[in-house]
């Protein structure tokens, strides 16, 4: 009967500290599992940060070629204009060269 | 009739894609037909003065045969798994407190023998119940988690 007792004893024993064993187990994956699902949404959030940066500078560069084309297209009007004007000097200073 | 069908069907796929149920449908099936309950009678065991061993004999057997009918349910196989192994581990001590309860312990070939193969029926035993209730753990965390 004592034997019976410590056989049993010792089962319960075993048993309960399974089933710890394995609840702690189970603890340990599900904190893995939390951890990598914060670094995955860390990541997300830092991909996200990215594409918005790069739409930014995406708009950004939109509008500097704008500008840079009606830079160059006012540049190039000023160039004729100081072309013209540049032979008009001529023109008088040659006039008035005469006229002397 | 169509459930029945379904049913076998379902055990028919389970013994032919899945990893660890083919090993448990021949290994159970052969515990079954060595089953002692299957071969003796309660009365024979109580004549040796060991009647609760047949009972320890039929709870194998309900076991076993539970595990041969819930074959494709994970989650219920998982579970009769962990009984079974509860049981061999209770067989398994008792054999043990058995061995170092006597006033002269004399250990020969055949108890290191027989201890061994029932220390290794223990760890297949728990290695299995561990295996299935992994995949049971894992099922549910990713059936919890949004994809």
């Amino acid at each position: 009967m004592n034997e019976n007792y410590t056989t049993i004893i010792i089962s319960v024993l075993t048993a309960l500290f399974g089933a710890g064993g394995w609840k702690f187990y189970q603890s340990l994956i599900i904190n893995k599992r939390e951890k990598e699902k914060d670094k995955k949404s860390e990541q997300t959030i830092f991909r996200d940060d990215l594409i918005l940066r790069v739409k930014k500078l995406e708009t950004d560069k939109e509008e500097c070629m704008a500008s840079l084309m009606n830079i160059s297209n006012k540049l190039a009007s000023l160039e004729t204009k100081v072309e013209f004007l540049e032979k008009d000097n001529k023109e008088l200073l040659i006039r008035i060269n005469y006229g002397k | 009739m169509n459930r029945l069908h379904k049913y076998l069907d379902n055990i028919t796929r389970t013994l032919f894609y899945y990893d660890f149920q083919p090993l448990l449908f021949f290994w159970v099936l052969s515990d079954v037909f060595n089953n002692m309950v299957l071969w003796s009678t309660h009365s024979m065991w109580v004549e040796q003065g060991q009647g609760n061993t047949y009972f320890l004999y039929l709870a194998y057997l309900i076991l076993s045969l539970s595990m041969l009918i819930f074959l494709n349910n994970n989650k219920k196989l998982a579970n009769i798994v962990t009984l079974y192994l509860c049981l061999n581990l209770f067989s398994t001590i008792r054999y043990l407190v058995n061995i170092f309860s006597q006033e002269v312990i004399v250990f020969e070939v055949i108890d290191y023998k027989n201890l061994f193969i029932t220390l290794w029926y223990s760890t297949m035993w728990f290695w299995i119940a561990f295996k299935l209730k992994r995949e049971c753990f894992f099922n549910t965390l990713n059936e919890n988690c949004p994809k």
